[in-house]
């Protein structure tokens, strides 16, 4: 009898465990809806972007590699002029010269703070890098219309709008998020590494570039491409400075475009399903696949990290 | 207690911030062989061992007063060159540590600090320092392996290993074994009791045992005071004071 009680207390469910199992299927039904919205998003992306080579018979290697971007025109063969070449070459050089030059400054400035700097200063550098990566990307913009802009132009000469401009711009924008990343990635080193560097007799500046910076790598790399997905996907700061001329530039003062200028701008000003909005999906459908290729260093990358500090 | 010391303190104080962590501590040690430092957890073992080779400097809130002799010259005086003092008093801590480098790389870490070394002799300070700690044989032909990759006793003695590279003259180790499983804490130990024959160790351990297996001398610190040091033999055998008694025999804590 007692022990058909006990059974019976054991195996039902306490309130507890149908809270716990209520919970579970919460969180499970907004993991799936998260998951449709994204295979959702890409499929869309994906679909439309490539109606410009199955519907509109573009070939994807003009595409890719032309130099010509009038989607308005035809060359004398009648072929629209789609070549997106001048706006993928854009997106890479302002994206890549602006990370290379912050990287050095966000390295620079993390290790400042986390190793130099008392914890006060420490503190108020934390805050002013955090409101810059609050900013909103139209307000960086605005600044690099209003400031930089006008700046290029007097210092170089030329209109100010162009590839520098943008790289300056994006290289503001990014520089605060390189940074706090990279300070994480210098606070994650084991305190023992520092201990350990100094009780063998290295220099305070020995322990932090021989070990604690060496020992940082993989975090400051993902920082670095992370800051270069940013910069990437950044639109509307970029458009605002660049100059919007999609050609090859031919210096760092040339205006230029970017993919995702072109779009930004073009989107609204394009009918769909006209070859001209066709062609903007394709575009998106690059940036996309590039922010998969980001995604998937940064994984790469961090695994490396991992295995490098827990085994 | 006639031989040589290498290393004398004297009237040692330490305040974290305003509380004073060790009251006065008078203790030396011999040129060669091992002393342990024993004691309840939070007695002051580690904050002694590590006021030592200065790393207390790295915490601004710490301050250390008294004289610590070291071959007759201030540890604590203002013109002590620190890379010097901490070449010369090597420091194993309690978690293996090895830099996410490989073994040679780590062992050769304290050498590479130092330009002037030339690489040959690199190698072979790096080949001494191995077979001292007695990891050579374990390790002679991955010497460019991650160190990371070794079991925590293999790391602890390429820990030690890295210490001696520099050719210290004396050696502290913070539970150094507590962290391993008991037989890589023996083969630790092994090395130690080899290197305490041209050595002077300095182990802080929670270990009754092993300071019966390998110190000469033991020291015994209860609430930041040293309350008996004496051979290791007679602080488990015969102690003198009242709380060294209760302690080894296990009465407290
Ligand atoms: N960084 C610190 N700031 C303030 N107080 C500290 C700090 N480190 C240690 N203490 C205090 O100093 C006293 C001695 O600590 P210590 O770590 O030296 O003890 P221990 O003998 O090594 O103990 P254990 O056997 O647990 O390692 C303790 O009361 C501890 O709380
Ligand atoms: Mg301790």
């Amino acid at each position: 009898m007692e022990q058909n009680e006990l059974f019976k207390q054991l195996t039902k469910k306490s309130v507890a465990s149908k809270k716990d199992i209520f919970g579970k299927y919460l969180s499970l039904s907004a993991l799936i809806l998260i998951g449709i919205t994204v295979v959702a998003i890409l499929f869309f992306v994906i679909s439309r972007g490539l109606t410009t080579f199955t519907l509109d018979k573009i070939n994807p290697f003009r595409f890719l590699f032309g130099t010509d971007w009038q989607p308005n025109n035809v060359d004398k063969n009648n072929n629209p002029l789609v070549g997106a070449l001048p706006m993928i070459f854009g997106s890479f050089v302002i994206t890549l010269l602006s990370a290379l030059v912050a990287a050095p400054f966000a390295i620079g400035t993390a290790i400042f703070m986390t190793e130099v700097s008392n914890q006060r200063g420490a503190k108020i550098m934390q805050s002013v890098i955090e409101l810059l990566v609050g900013i909103p990307s139209v307000v960086y913009g605005f600044i690099g219309l209003t400031v930089i802009v006008p700046f290029v132009r007097n210092t170089f000469g030329g209109s100010g709008f162009g590839i520098l401009s943008g790289i300056i711009v994006l290289f503001v924008m990014i520089l605060p998020t390189i940074t706090s990343m990279s300070i994480d990635a210098l606070n994650n080193v084991p305190k023992i590494y520092r201990e350990s560097a100094y009780s063998i007799g290295a220099t305070p500046w020995q322990t932090i570039y021989k070990v604690v910076l060496r020992s940082a790598i993989p975090g400051i790399l993902t920082a670095i491409v992370f800051g270069l997905s940013r910069a990437f996907g950044e639109a509307l700061a970029v458009q605002m400075v660049v100059g919007n001329s999609p050609v090859i530039p031919q210096n760092a003062l040339s205006p230029a475009a970017t993919l995702t200028s072109v779009l930004t701008q073009g989107i609204g000003n394009t009918t769909e399903g006209s070859l001209q909005n066709d062609v903007l999906w394709s575009l998106a459908m690059i940036l996309l696949l590039m922010s998969l290729v980001f995604n998937l260093i940064i994984r790469k990358i961090g695994k490396k990290g991992e295995m490098k500090n827990n085994v | 207690m006639t031989k040589n010391k290498i290393l004398t303190t004297k009237n040692v104080r330490l305040y974290y911030g305003q509380k004073e962590a060790l009251h006065g501590i008078n203790l030396s040690f011999p040129e060669v062989g091992i002393t342990a430092l024993i004691g309840p957890s939070g007695s002051g073992k580690s904050t002694y061992l590590r006021s030592i080779n200065r790393l207390h400097d790295l915490d601004p809130n710490v301050k250390v007063t008294g004289e610590f002799l070291y071959k007759g010259k201030n540890i604590y005086a203002d013109n002590t060159d620190l890379v010097q003092l901490r070449t010369n008093i090597g420091m194993v801590f309690q978690q293996p540590s090895p830099f996410p480098f490989s073994i040679f790389e780590n062992v050769a870490f304290g050498l590479k600090l130092n330009n002037k070394i030339k690489k040959d002799e690199i190698d072979e300070r790096v080949e001494e320092a191995l077979k001292q700690a007695a990891i050579w044989d374990d390790v002679k032909d991955r010497l460019d392996q991650n160190a990371l990759g070794l079991s925590g006793g293999q790391q602890q003695r390429i820990i030690i290993a890295r210490s001696l590279a520099t050719r210290p003259d004396i050696l502290l180790l913070d539970e150094p074994t507590s962290a391993l499983d008991p037989i890589s804490g023996r083969s630790v130990e092994d090395s130690l009791i080899e290197l305490g024959k041209n050595y002077s160790i300095i182990i802080v351990t929670h270990n009754m045992q092993q300071a019966k297996r390998i110190a000469d001398t033991t020291a015994f610190f209860m609430d930041g005071n040293l309350i008996e040091v004496d051979d290791t033999k007679n602080i488990f055998l015969y102690p003198k004071e009242r709380e060294t008694e209760d302690f080894v025999t296990g009465r407290f804590g």
